[in-house]
């Protein structure tokens, strides 16, 4: 692997403050436990996005922490105790507002990188 | 504002569920180690190797354990140290914010706060009253503010140091007499209603001034008590004196009772002839009035009797001049 190969694979790099909103579109669908979670956003994104798996944790109980997401303990698909993560109201309120607020701003980062 | 509050309880919650917390994020992180670990056994990596590439993909454990357990729990000492640190550089960066900050707020404490010593002067030990090494004055510490004491101050020491001493307030003051002859000054106190209790001297003829005279809005200036000698020279020490009224700066009051020879009050200044209550200042004053002056009219003495001899004669009493105001 050359050095121009390493430097692409850091190109699916989050973009700082985007994990939240990307965990919060894992969940708007139903409760996932934090594997889930990954493999849902590696796989949405078509393996572009990278997420360091562990910094997932943090992202979520600090979620948690502010009321936009609950988790309870539940039992996983091969029958192990697992952590289950759902939306809350006030997180789908925030998810709707994040999810505008990155649409204003990437048309608005196009526009001006579309500009000459 | 109610997500702060909430954060807030959960994190505190946090320091105390602590061992808990430890054990189910171990869990859940152990948790998704396996299921990686599963993964890539399924895509045909080798059991020691899909260990390991799991690890990778997951980054340092400790250092993300370390991450969760800070997002549950209030690092209070840490946060402190940094807090106060940062205050530090940011008011030596700017010293004149930090002087003008500093300046006030010693100015608002001291202003806010202000030391009674009880003064045991050795003047008080020749009042001619029973225990008279129990009585004291009030004065302000520190400050030239000396022995005056404002109204609602004097409302307040006599309410919030009633378990400790009996507080009473006095002034001298020279009314003018009406008399058939003509008008005629004599030497006077306001006293408060506690002032004859405090001094445990029981009057000669008649009763003393009580809390019960010394109330605001007394209808045409309400009750006098009288020295004996005053009685003789002006009434002749006749026995049918009490309910008699006298006319002292216009205002009309009633005399009650009558104090013996030997009492002469507090201040060992003056021989009074009349005792009338403090609340009928604004009418024997009047146009002026030191009572509804409030904060700004440094005009009478608070004495005490102490319930127990104290050693210490340093009290301090804490005022919020807003408060009351």
């Amino acid at each position: 692997m050359g050095r121009k190969a390493l430097d692409e694979s850091r190109s699916g790099d989050l973009i700082p403050g985007t994990l939240d909103m990307l965990i919060l579109k894992a969940l708007e669908s139903g409760p996932l436990h934090g594997y889930a979670v990954a493999e849902w956003i590696h796989g949405r994104s078509h393996d572009v996005l990278q997420v360091d798996e562990g910094a997932l944790y943090p992202a979520l109980h600090r979620l948690e922490l502010r009321g936009l997401l609950f988790a309870e303990w539940g039992a996983s698909e091969n029958n192990r105790r697992a952590k289950f993560y759902r939306l809350t109201g006030p997180g789908r309120k925030h998810l709707q507002s994040e999810r505008e607020r990155w649409t204003r701003l990437a048309a608005a980062v196009g526009f001006v990188l579309a500009g000459t | 504002m109610w997500q702060n509050i909430r954060e807030f309880i959960l994190r505190a919650a946090g320091i105390f569920r602590k061992r808990r917390r430890e054990r189910e994020i171990a869990e859940e992180l152990d948790f998704h180690l396996a299921l990686k670990e599963a993964s890539c056994r399924q895509n045909g990596v080798a059991p020691p190797d899909a260990i390991y590439q799991a690890r990778r993909n997951f980054g340092g454990l400790e250092r993300w354990k370390e991450r969760c357990r800070d997002v549950s729990t209030i690092r209070v000492v840490e946060d402190l140290q940094r807090d106060l640190w940062l205050a530090f550089r940011m008011l030596r960066k700017s010293p004149t914010f930090a002087c003008i900050a500093i300046a006030t707020l010693t100015a608002a404490i001291g202003a806010n706060t202000t030391i009674f010593s009880l003064l045991n002067a050795v003047l008080l030990k020749s009042v001619n009253v029973p225990r008279a090494d129990r009585l004291i004055l009030l004065r302000v510490q520190p400050g030239e503010y000396g022995y005056g004491f404002n109204y609602p101050w004097f409302r307040r020491i006599e309410q919030e140091s009633s378990s400790l001493m009996q507080v009473f307030g006095f002034i001298r003051r020279d009314l003018r007499l009406t008399t058939p002859s003509g008008i005629e000054d004599v030497s006077g106190q306001l006293v408060s209603g506690t002032y004859f209790p405090a001094l445990q001297v029981a009057p000669e003829m008649g009763r003393y001034i009580v809390p019960g005279d010394d109330r605001p809005g007394i209808p045409g200036g309400g009750v006098a008590v009288i020295s004996a000698g005053f009685w003789r020279s002006h009434f002749t020490a006749d026995s049918q004196i009490l309910g008699r009224q006298l006319r002292l700066n216009q205002v009309p009051f009633t005399i009650v009772g009558i104090m013996p020879e030997s009492f002469r009050g507090m201040d060992q200044d003056q021989h009074p002839d009349v005792f009338i209550p403090l609340e009928s200042e604004p009418l024997v004053d009047a146009p002026s009035n030191s009572i509804a002056a409030g904060y700004r009219a440094w005009w009478m003495w608070i004495g005490a009797r102490q319930h127990l001899r104290r050693k210490r004669s340093t009290m301090i009493l804490r005022y919020s001049r807003n408060r009351a105001e």
